[in-house]
């Protein structure tokens, strides 16, 4: 079952060119990364995916969603760019924030969330507070927390120190074997090939697979 | 701290209005109902200039929150579509029309009674008085008050919510919306034309302005309550269709002006 398919997409912002005619499926449970040098279109394609842009050209569906305008996929999470939370919560309230929209969660689902990731559920400290690599702690958290089914990764591992890295690829590799489907962006190739089934590289504003 | 500002403003453009006009005899007291009904058919400064600015800026947080951060990525997809979410924004600026009504009456009444005012019966003001010539119940005439007032400020902020997606800019709106208070203002005071006054939008949501309440009320055959409400109900779905057609096709990004990392 495909998760993410994009035919013949094209994206252009204030008359310039970012992507042309790029083609990408993403199959349920499989993990895809995507590299290229920043300024290359990595972020505008996921943010794509997400229905948080719309194509100019071609067509975008994800989990089973037609992305026209105004459409919004389901299931899915994401993480992008420098994650910014209300700083004036706590990471908690930020999470139970988020978390009422769906309602899906309880309290202590939110609590081993937090956990999971490394940070303590029961800290009163603002995210105004908060190191880089504890927001980025956050940001892997609301993305994960509800459990989606695809969930886009923009530089995952930024911020993060080496025992950051390592939590985050375990969750990965737990969410994996659940089924979740990955798409990974990063400008380093090494940073994700270990966790992707299929790498891509972005290049002259199009995608081309790279085969070891 | 604003509230009680209007409230002494008003009282003060209310009390000199109707001693200006003899709609009081002299030396008389005015009532509670005199002041709140007054206030909020106070065209000079209140309705035109001190609601919609003040309002504006009331709800400029909730308009923008989350835009300034990717916590509008992390919110908006937590949503079955944009539309959605928008469905869910308009129905918290409902709720805050209604607080930020209440907010105002209730420090207005206090502010007021402080000031020693009293819930007299005898009240005064030209829309008790006409009304009691037409046998209107009171009942129906603060119920036609407070819905326009409700639509009028809910209008308002869906107007907000337009300036606040093309200008992705907090701050503007409330400038926009201040400039176009003064404009109106200014035309009252200056231009006086009473067809023209009809037709601006922050005209129509003071009751007072009816042409049932000649020659306090603006001298146009057609300028009733139903005139009002329907300029109303028109252009708050204009504006919703404006809002949902530009936050439907928006890019959300937290750099607008870069085109990718």
């Amino acid at each position: 079952m495909e998760k993410v398919s994009l035919q013949n997409v094209t994206k252009q912002f204030k008359n310039e060119l970012i992507l042309d005619d790029v083609n990408l499926t993403i199959q349920s449970g499989e993990t895809v990364g995507i590299v290229g040098s920043n300024g290359s279109g990595k972020t505008t394609l996921l943010r794509l995916i997400a229905g948080l842009s719309y194509a100019d050209k071609g067509t975008i569906v994800t989990n089973d969603k037609i992305l026209t305008p105004g459409e919004l996929p389901s299931e899915v999470g994401i993480l992008i760019e420098t994650p910014q939370f209300f700083k004036s919560l706590t990471g908690y309230d930020n999470l139970k924030y988020l978390s009422r929209i769906k309602n899906v969660l309880s309290d202590e689902d939110i609590k081993q969330t937090l956990t999971l990731v490394g940070l303590d559920p029961t800290s009163k400290k603002k995210v105004s507070t908060y190191s880089l690599g504890m927001r980025q702690r956050l940001g892997i958290a609301q993305a994960i927390m509800e459990k989606p089914t695809l969930i886009l990764f923009d530089e995952p591992t930024n911020a993060l120190d080496e025992e950051g890295a390592a939590t985050l690829k375990s969750i990965i590799v737990n969410l994996k074997k659940c089924g979740t489907s990955f798409l990974f962006v990063s400008h380093s190739r090494v940073e994700i090939a270990e966790l992707c089934d299929r790498v891509f590289k972005i290049s002259s504003k199009q995608l081309v697979e790279i085969n070891d | 701290m604003f509230f009680i500002v209007v409230a002494l403003i008003s009282r003060s453009e209310v009390i000199t209005f109707m001693y200006l006009t003899d709609t009081a005899p002299e030396n008389k007291n005015l009532s509670i109902p005199d002041l709140w009904i007054g206030t909020f058919s106070n065209i000079r400064l209140v309705m035109y200039f001190l609601l919609p600015v003040s309002f504006s800026l009331y709800i400029s947080n909730f308009l923008s929150i989350g835009f300034e951060s990717t916590m509008l990525e992390y919110t908006l997809l937590r949503y079955d579509s944009r539309r959605h979410y928008l469905r869910v924004k308009l129905s918290g600026l409902f709720l805050r029309v209604v607080f930020y009504l209440t907010h105002l009456s209730l420090t207005s009444v206090v502010i007021w009674v402080l000031l020693g005012h009293s819930f007299a019966l005898e009240n005064y003001h030209y829309i008790f008085t006409y009304n009691s010539l037409a046998n209107i119940p009171i009942s129906q005439l603060y119920s036609v008050f407070i819905i326009k007032i409700i639509a009028g400020l809910f209008f308002i902020g869906v107007i907000n919510l337009v300036l606040f997606l093309v200008t992705k800019n907090k701050v503007l709106p409330m400038i926009l919306i201040f400039i176009f208070s003064f404009f109106q203002g200014t035309l009252y005071l200056y231009v006086m034309n009473d067809v023209l006054l009809a037709w601006l939008p922050f005209s129509q949501f003071i009751h007072g302005t009816t042409v049932d309440y000649t020659p306090f009320g603006f001298n146009v055959s057609y300028y009733s309550t139903l005139f009002q409400l329907s300029y109303l109900i028109v252009g708050t779905a204009l504006a919703i269709i404006a809002a949902t057609f530009l936050f439907s096709h928006a890019d959300i990004s937290q750099d607008k002006n870069k085109g990718d990392n």
